[in-house]
């Protein structure tokens, strides 16, 4: 009796400690999107002209009395604003808490940052910290407004609307307190209209990723050791790819030598067309050729990207269970000598995967490759690309207490010395100039109080997730510091993408509604045909039949005709 | 235990058809309890494993993969808003409870008694609230105009009575029979005396029940926190913790990350984490289990 009390306890505690997890469980699914919002309210991404690091960008020349330049004014007066400002203000900014910042300090005013921020602008900065999207969200409904929000995602219905809204107020009226900031819209046309409402309103003080090599961040990955080992070269093309998949399988016994999940091979292979310039077709989802709309998938060219998919599929080339492995699966595969082939980013697929085999097994290697093409040599039509200036803005509300001295400081990020603040933080504490070039110090590289890099940044730079500043390529450079990540980024980011890339389009307020209800459910349909082509659920002869036809009477022209009107609408500004 | 009872009266080697029951009873039970334990187990056995190992690992664990680390508590640790959000959490625990069990005993009492008027119209809209919800703007605008933005309170007041478990509260008042509070009147008590001498000790295992559910529900809960609050010192720790997990995965699959040990971190510290909030309502369980099945039993058999 004695010992089945026992037992009774013992199962007690174990069905009690089953339901508080399965309690506990809620909610903790993080939202883990990559930046993009691909297809939403707005193609994504691209670049064009965006070659003019700040170094280089032209003087701002329409204000009078602005001898603006960024390489040439003096540290602490630059355009005709005198940092810090003469009188004292308090300014109240509302932001999304981020964990990495609030890891090690109160908020983002209170890191080493924040205070330098401060101290070079005289401003006292207050965060309100928000705890997440839905609490601003909650806040924009709930009337009263600080001096600042720090969005990090557009408003439902567009700036435009926030502007009708009484959310934002359009910087139009104090362009003259922000010199600097229009010295950089001046320097190139590409910010200055993507900025801008359809009726020339300025939104706010954006994000700008100032160089080509900041916009991707994601490709394919391949076993750079296998290759070598069976005298291979970098796969190019479709055929490439599928003989190097051959191999792995045949000769290297890999059991799925291309393994990936589901999010990473429609979404973002297909979707940003790593897959898809062999057969003629630029990407999934939105794209222009000469300011003409179209939808990848529901191009004809789109049947044979599935096809080629179908029979990676088919071969076993393919993960059979691509539709349920997570992150975790795949690189354990590549790992275990279990797959050659996957599609992931620098830092948690080739960062780590290195870091991790570094002290095992130092003959693994990874290396970035692709887009595919159609013949070895050709340019990719597309590739994992971000827009320069994305959704990240710190805007001036209407009920802001001193909007001159609000707009003073924010246009600090983009004068000399707020470049450097932002990009490098404190010269001699978080960097140092080594031969002319801005070198992150072992505070930020190697934390001598064991914070990783991330964290560390969190505290003395704002590079690491973006701000009212124009970004510059040095601190991709040394984040993503080992020689395989810096050439897989290169082989990612060589791409014809601005030919082809969508603008951050915005689809017209009246037309919101319409729009995403007929793109939400032409989505969905489009993801579940893919598994079904990809898997062969469902045969490819139903393509134009079946899956085409189906599309038309979702009313994908209509879809297109929305996005042409916001393409033609950007062009326009 | 059952079975060996019936087993020793049943005498030595019998099979009898309830027997053999038994025997797959308690295989299929204990299988049910192994695939729901073993989640549990691996949390518990990975968050002291090697970050590198683990990623690498394919498959069941048993035992933490070497080299056995601590980092990810560290990291847990050193994060200054996790004591703070304990210490948020145990107000928040503390001080609502006692205005839920204060609000929701007063409450069904009301409910139990004979003789208030309008009794059954306030019953409707009492139970009315159970299937038909303000929703979250306007409980948003109502908070805000109660002036409670920014404070714990507003975490404590707006959830002060859950519906459901005032309708269990009331249930178990009912329960007792009415010639006792009768007899209680005739001594001359009054309602006050009625509740606290006699409705609440002969309820105690409902209420524990309700310290457990309430309790549980404050332990868990986030999101009005996350919409109300304003101040990263204030968060409560599921808060604090959500962030953490954001965090870990964001930079798993963000923009360009570096050979950052984030990422071969985040696994770790998310299973850190779950043990380190997960122990101390655990620890409570074993305590109310047997106040949990008789306390909603009581509530039940009333007829």
């Amino acid at each position: 009796m004695r010992q089945s009390n026992m037992w009774k306890k013992t199962a007690a505690c174990i069905m009690a400690a089953a339901m508080t997890i399965s309690m506990c469980g809620c909610g903790n699914e993080g939202d883990s999107s990559i930046t993009d919002s691909s297809d939403s309210a707005g193609g994504s991404t691209e670049s064009s002209s965006t070659e003019s690091s700040p170094e280089e960008q032209e003087q701002g020349s329409e204000d009078a009395g602005t001898e603006e330049s960024e390489s040439s004014s003096s540290e602490e007066q630059a355009g005709g604003i005198t940092y810090p400002l003469e009188e004292k203000v308090h300014l109240v900014l509302a932001m999304v808490d981020e964990a990495a910042v609030t890891a090690n300090a109160k908020n983002l005013a209170e890191t080493p940052f924040g205070q330098a921020w401060q101290e070079a602008t005289g401003v006292e900065l207050e965060i309100m910290q928000l705890a997440d999207g839905n609490a601003l969200n909650l806040l924009y409904a709930g009337g009263d407004l600080p001096d600042m929000i720090w969005m990090v995602s557009s408003y439902s219905g567009g700036a435009e609307k926030a502007i009708k809204d009484k959310i934002i107020e359009p910087l139009n009226d104090y362009m003259e307190f922000a010199p600097d900031f229009q010295a950089v819209l001046d320097s190139n046309e590409l910010y200055a209209k993507s900025c801008r409402t359809s009726d020339g309103k300025i939104i706010g003080f954006p994000q700008i990723d100032g160089d080509d090599y900041l916009l991707t961040s994601a490709g394919l990955i391949i076993r750079q050791d296998w290759l070598d080992d069976l005298g291979l070269a970098v796969p190019q093309t479709a055929d490439d790819l599928y003989e190097a998949l051959k191999a792995f399988k045949e000769e290297k016994g890999a059991s799925a030598p291309l393994s990936t999940t589901l999010w990473w091979l429609k979404d973002i292979a297909v979707q940003y067309g790593l897959f898809t310039s062999p057969f003629g077709l630029a990407r999934g989802g939105f794209y222009q050729v000469d300011g003409k709309v179209h939808y990848g998938y529901a191009e004809q060219e789109y049947k044979d990207v599935l096809e080629y998919l179908h029979k990676l599929y088919e071969e076993g080339l393919l993960d059979p269970n691509f539709q349920s492995v997570d992150d975790n699966t795949v690189k354990a595969n590549i790992m275990n000598g279990d797959t050659g082939v996957a599609i992931g980013n620098t830092g948690s697929y080739i960062g780590t995967m290195l870091e991790t085999m570094a002290a095992d097994e130092p003959d693994f290697d990874l290396s970035g490759f692709g887009p595919l093409v159609k013949t070895a040599g050709d340019i990719p039509m597309s590739t994992h690309y971000n827009w320069p200036i994305q959704n990240t803005y710190v805007i001036i509300t209407p009920n802001c207490t001193n909007k001159e001295a609000a707009v003073k400081f924010l246009n600090y990020g983009y004068t000399e010395a707020g470049h450097m603040l932002f990009n490098y933080g404190i010269e001699g504490v978080s960097y140092t100039m080594e031969n002319d070039i801005p070198t992150y110090t072992d505070l930020l590289m190697h934390n001598p109080d064991g914070l990783t890099k991330q964290l560390a940044m969190a505290q003395y730079i704002r590079a690491w997730n973006g701000g009212p500043f124009i970004r510059e390529k040095g601190y991709q450079l040394q984040y993503s510091d080992l020689p395989q990540q810096q050439a897989a980024l290169t082989s990612w980011s060589t791409s014809d993408a601005s030919k082809y890339q969508m603008p951050p389009v915005t689809v017209s307020e009246e037309n919101t509604s319409e729009y995403s209800k007929l793109n939400g459910d032409i989505s969905t349909y489009v993801s579940e045909m893919f598994v079904r082509y990809v898997t062969g659920l469902e045969s490819l002869d139903t393509f134009e039949s079946g899956y085409l036809a189906t599309l038309e009477s979702m009313n994908v022209d209509r879809v297109i005709e929305l996005q042409q009107e916001a393409l033609d609408e950007f062009n326009s500004r | 235990m059952v079975e060996k009872r019936k087993h020793n009266s049943a005498g030595e080697g019998k099979i009898t058809p309830y027997r053999i029951f038994s025997i797959f009873n308690t295989i299929i039970m204990l299988f049910i309890i192994l695939i729901t334990a073993y989640p549990v187990y691996y949390i518990v056995v990975a968050s002291f494993s090697d970050a590198g190992a683990l990623s690498r690992h394919v498959g069941m664990l048993w035992l933490p993969l070497k080299p056995y680390t601590l980092s990810a508590y560290e990291t847990v640790f050193k994060n200054p808003l996790i004591a703070s959000g304990f210490l948020n959490t145990l107000f928040v625990l503390a001080a609502g409870l006692v205005v839920n069990l204060t609000l929701t005993s007063l409450g069904a009492f009301f409910l139990t008694i004979k003789g208030p008027m309008l009794k059954n119209a306030i019953t409707f809209m009492i139970i009315f609230t159970m299937y038909f919800s303000g929703g979250m703007i306007p409980s948003y605008l109502n908070v805000k105009s109660l002036g409670l933005m920014d404070s714990l309170w507003a975490l404590i007041l707006p959830g002060a009575i859950s519906t459901t478990n005032l309708v269990i509260m009331k249930s178990s008042f009912s329960s007792i029979p009415d010639s006792l509070i009768e007899s209680a009147r005739l001594d001359g008590a009054s309602y006050g005396q009625i509740l606290m001498r006699v409705i609440v000790p002969l309820s105690k295992a409902t209420i524990a029940v309700m310290v457990l559910y309430y309790g549980v529900s404050h332990w868990n809960s986030w999101f009005n926190a996350s919409i109300y609050l304003r101040n990263s010192d204030k968060f409560p720790l599921q808060l604090v913790v959500r962030n953490i997990l954001n965090l870990a995965s964001n930079s798993a699959m963000t923009a360009g990350g570096g050979a950052d040990e984030i990422a071969q971190l985040a696994d770790l510290i998310k299973y850190a984490l779950i043990v380190v909030t997960a122990t101390p309502i655990l620890v409570l369980y074993p305590f109310l289990q047997k106040y949990f099945v008789k306390g909603v039993m009581v509530g039940a058999i009333k007829g």
